[in-house]
C-alpha cells in the first residue's frame, strides 16, 4: 500500500493508527486556476513539482511488488491472474499528453504492459473502472475466478492518481470548498481527491498450503450491486443490496461484524445516505461495531479506495488496533449512535471486517474479511 | 463438483452509422461509414440525451437493439427480474473527449467555468451505468478498460459473473466512438506498429449481447443464437497459445476464426502463425476490420455477433474470436458454440 501518510503498509497503517494526514497544499497544478487549495497528493514529483506521465501505473506496479513479495508467491507452474481496478485510469497521462505534449500513447491508459514486466502473470490481467469502487469489484471478481476455479491466485491491485479535470470539475462542483475531509462530521464541507495504491495476493486455500504460504485474513465474500438510480448521487437502496449481498455471500450476520470500514467521503450526501444504509443492514446492533473512514487521513483515492481499506482492515484483524477518523467531533443525524473511532486509534480484538465502497454511476461492492483464527 | 450454470447468448445488437443491419457484418460491401450520420434520438426518443457524450449513446442505441433482440423490455420499469440483470461494457476511449475539453477549459478559463454537468462523463463508467439506469440494470454493473481485448474479457467476465451467481443475465456492450482526441491519440500510438501513412481508419460504433443463464433463457423462453466457452488470455501477440487455451483439451479445433484487427496489416504475421495450428483444413475466417476500421476495445463484443450470426447457419459448429496483437497489447480468445453443441 502506498498513500499519501507512507510508501509501504506498515508505515502507512502506523501512521493512520496516530491519525496522520496526508493533507498538503495543492502540488503539481496552478494554485491561480481553482479555488480549492488542499489535496491529499503522493509527493514524489520532486521539488520542483513537474508533473510527469505514469504515476498512477508506477504505484500499482510498487504495491503489486510488495504483495507479491509479501506472499511470496512465485511466477512459475501456478495459474495467475491480475485485476486492476482503478477510477481515474492513466487520464492524467493523457491530459500531460494532450496539454503539455508528453510521450504517452493509448495502450499506456491501462497498467497490463508495465505490471508484465514487474511481474510475469500468465493469466489475464484485467483493468476495471468502476469508478470509487473499482477495486472492491475487482476483489468480488478475483474471488470469483478461484470459485470458478478459472485461477490458484489472483493478484488484485487498485492504483489512482488525481487528473486536472476531475480535481478541476470537482472545484466547481464544490460549494463549501473543503479543506479537509470530515466523514460523518455534522460541519464537513466535502470531499478532496487523494492518490494512493494497494495490492494483495488471493489464492485458494489449496493453492496457498501447497505452496507452504500462512494466509494474513480470509475473504469471506464480496457483494455487488448497481443502483440503476443517477450518475452521480448516491442510493441507499442499492447499498443495502450491496451490504446483503455480501453477507449472504460470506454466509454470516451483521452481527458478526466486529469493524466496519466506511466508504465516508465526507460529501453531505454520500454519508447520509450510507449511514442510512448501514443503519437499516445492522438495525440496533449498529452500536457494537466499530466504524472507521480512512479519507479522513488519505483523501478520496477514488478506485483505489476499497483496496486500501481491505489492506487496512487486514492490519486492524492482524495487530487489534483500528485507526480513528480525524477531524470527527460531532455525528450527522444520521449516524447518532454510531461507534466511530475518534481522536485516536481504539485496541481490541476484530475477527470480522467489512469494507464498504461505493462509485458514481452507483456502483457498489463490499467485502467482508475474517481472521485465519 | 460445483454445477456452473451455462451461459447462452440470446440477443444481438449493433450501432454503427452507415450500418443498417446486423448481417452487414458479413456482407461487407457498406460504403463509406466515415460520412454516416448519427441520430440516437429516432431510436432512443429525445428525453435524457442531451448531456450523454457520443459513446454513451451508441451503447444506448446498440444496447436496446439486442434488448428487443431477446424478447426482453427496454422500459426500466418494466426490467424482467431487475435486481439479476447485470451489465459489463467494454470501451477504452468513450471519455477522452471529455476529459481533454475540461483540461482545456481549465487551463484557459480556470476550473470556475467548467460545467458540473461534465462531471458523469469525467468518469470512466459513465457508459455502463448509463446503460444500467435506462434499462434498470441493478445486479453487477462492469467497466472494462483494457485495451484490445476488453470485448473479449466483458464477455469472459460476463460469463463468470453468470456461473457465479451474480446475475441471470447480464447486457454485454462494446463502445469506441470516434472523435478528435481519439484520432489524435490512436495516430500517435500508431506510429510504433504501423507503417507510415497507413493509419488504420478509427472505428465508431457500438455492439450489444445480451448473455443468459440457460435456464432463465427456456424459463422465458428466450431463443438462444449459441453458448459462450472458454476465454484464454495471453499476454504476447502468439494468437495460437489463446487459441490451444480457449479451445481446452478439444482435438477440434474451431470451424471459424473471427481474427485480430489488421489480419493484413501489423497482425498479419501473428494470424499466419496461429493458422499453422489448422494445418490443411483452414477455419472460415472474419476480420472485421475490414468493413468497421479499428474498434478497439469494442471488438470482442462485435465479434461474438459475427459469430452468432454464422452459428445460427451452422448450428454443429464452433467459432473462437481473438482480440488484441494489434497495439503492443496482450490477446484474449473466447469460444463460440452453436446449438447442436448444446
Amino acid at each position: 500500500m502506498i498513500t499519501s501518510v507512507g510508501a509501504t503498509p506498515a508505515d502507512c497503517f502506523d501512521a493512520f493508527c496516530l491519525g496522520v494526514t496526508g493533507n498538503k497544499p495543492l502540488q503539481a497544478f496552478n494554485q491561480k486556476l481553482f479555488n480549492i487549495t488542499r489535496t491529499y497528493e503522493i509527493a514524489d514529483r520532486g521539488a520542483e513539482q513537474i508533473d510527469v506521465t505514469g504515476r498512477a501505473t508506477k504505484w500499482l506496479c510498487e504495491v503489486v511488488n510488495q504483495a507479491v513479495k509479501e506472499a511470496g508467491l512465485v511466477s512459475g507452474k501456478s495459474r495467475i491472474a491480475a485485476l486492476i481496478g482503478t477510477g481515474l485510469r492513466e487520464l492524467r497521462s493523457l491530459e500531460l499528453w494532450w496539454a503539455d505534449g508528453q510521450p504517452f500513447n493509448v495502450s499506456e491508459l491501462h497498467s497490463a504492459n508495465a505490471l508484465q514486466r514487474t511481474f510475469p502473470i500468465p493469466g489475464p490481467i484485467i483493468t476495471l473502472s468502476n469508478a470509487c469502487a473499482a477495486s472492491s469489484f475487482a476483489l468480488g471478481l478475483a474471488d470469483d475466478l478461484l470459485w470458478l476455479d478459472e485461477a490458484d491466485a489472483v493478484i488484485v491491485a487498485g492504483s489512482d492518481s488525481i487528473s486536472e479535470s476531475m480535481f478541476g470539475i470537482g472545484d466547481r462542483a464544490s460549494m463549501l470548498r473543503p479543506e479537509r475531509v470530515q466523514p460523518f462530521e455534522r460541519e464537513r464541507r466535502g470531499a478532496l481527491l487523494g492518490e494512493g495504491a494497494a495490492a494483495i495476493v488471493l489464492e485458494s486455500s489449496e493453492h496457498a498450503s501447497r505452496r507452504g504460504a500462512s494466509p494474513r485474513a480470509l475473504l469471506h465474500g464480496v457483494g455487488m450491486s448497481c443502483d440503476a438510480f443517477h450518475e452521480t448521487a448516491p442510493h441507499q437502496a442499492g447499498m443495502v443490496r450491496a451490504m446483503i449481498d455480501a453477507l449472504s455471500r460470506a454466509g454470516i450476520s451483521p452481527d458478526s461484524i466486529d469493524l466496519l470500514m466506511a466508504h465516508g467521503t465526507g460529501t453531505t450526501l454520500n454519508d447520509q445516505v450510507e449511514a442510512l444504509a448501514i443503519r437499516e443492514v445492522f438495525g440496533a446492533g449498529v452500536a457494537r461495531v466499530l466504524i472507521s473512514a480512512l479519507k479522513s487521513m488519505v483523501g478520496h483515492t477514488s478506485g483505489a479506495s476499497g483496496l486500501v481499506a481491505t489492506v487496512t482492515a487486514i492490519e486492524c484483524m492482524t495487530q487489534g488496533r483500528v485507526p480513528p477518523t480525524i477531524g470527527f467531533n460531532t455525528p450527522i443525524d444520521e449516524a447518532e449512535g454510531f461507534d466511530i473511532v475518534a481522536g485516536e486509534a481504539r485496541t481490541g480484538p476484530i475477527r470480522t471486517a467489512q469494507v464498504n465502497a461505493f462509485g458514481f454511476g452507483g456502483v457498489n461492492a463490499v467485502a467482508i474479511l475474517g481472521r485465519t483464527t | 463438483m460445483k454445477r456452473l450454470a451455462s451461459v447462452m447468448i440470446t440477443g444481438l445488437g449493433i450501432e454503427v452509422p452507415g450500418i443498417h443491419d446486423l448481417a452487414e457484418l458479413w456482407d461487407g460491401s457498406t460504403g463509406n461509414l466515415a460520412d454516416a450520420d448519427f441520430t440516437p434520438a429516432e431510436k432512443l426518443g429525445r428525453q435524457g440525451l442531451r448531456y450523454k457524450d457520443r459513446a454513451t449513446k451508441l451503447a444506448l442505441c446498440a444496447g436496446q437493439s439486442a434488448l428487443q433482440d431477446a424478447g426482453l423490455p427496454v422500459s426500466a420499469r418494466e426490467q424482467l427480474a431487475s435486481e439479476s440483470f447485470g451489465v459489463v461494457v467494454s470501451s477504452n476511449l468513450g471519455n477522452l473527449d471529455t476529459v481533454c475539453r475540461v483540461v482545456d477549459t481549465v487551463h484557459s478559463q480556470g476550473a470556475d467555468c467548467t460545467s458540473p454537468l461534465d462531471m458523469p462523463n469525467l468518469s470512466s463508467n459513465v457508459v455502463a451505468s448509463s446503460v444500467a439506469i435506462r434499462f434498470g440494470c441493478k445486479a453487477i454493473n462492469l467497466m472494462v478498460c483494457n485495451g484490445g481485448t476488453s470485448g473479449i474479457d466483458a464477455l469472459y467476465l460476463a460469463a463468470n459473473a453468470i456461473r457465479a451467481g451474480r446475475a441471470k443475465r447480464i447486457l454485454v456492450v462494446g463502445v469506441e466512438p470516434s472523435n478528435q482526441v481519439v484520432t489524435r491519440i490512436m495516430e500517435a500510438s500508431a506510429r510504433a506498429w504501423f507503417p507510415l501513412g497507413s493509419m488504420p481508419r478509427i472505428g465508431d460504433g457500438s455492439a450489444a449481447v445480451v448473455l443468459e443463464d440457460a435456464d432463465a433463457a427456456a424459463e422465458r423462453g428466450g431463443a438462444v443464437y449459441a453458448q459462450v466457452g472458454s476465454y484464454s488470455y495471453h499476454p504476447s501477440n502468439d494468437l495460437s497459445q489463446t487459441i490451444v487455451g480457449a479451445n481446452g483439451g478439444s482435438d477440434r479445433l474451431p470451424d471459424l476464426w473471427l481474427t485480430p484487427s489488421f489480419s493484413d496489416g501489423p497482425a498479419a504475421e501473428a494470424v499466419n502463425q496461429g493458422l499453422e495450428l489448422w494445418k490443411d483444413a483452414p477455419p472460415t475466417c472474419l476480420d472485421l476490420s475490414g468493413l468497421l476500421g479499428e474498434t478497439y476495445g469494442a471488438l470482442g463484443v462485435f465479434q461474438c455477433i459475427a459469430a452468432c450470426l454464422w452459428l445460427r447457419l451452422h448450428a454443429s459448429a464452433k467459432a473462437i474470436a481473438t482480440s488484441g496483437a494489434c497495439w503492443g497489447e496482450g490477446t484474449a480468445s473466447v469460444v463460440i458454440s452453436g446449438t447442436d453443441h448444446l
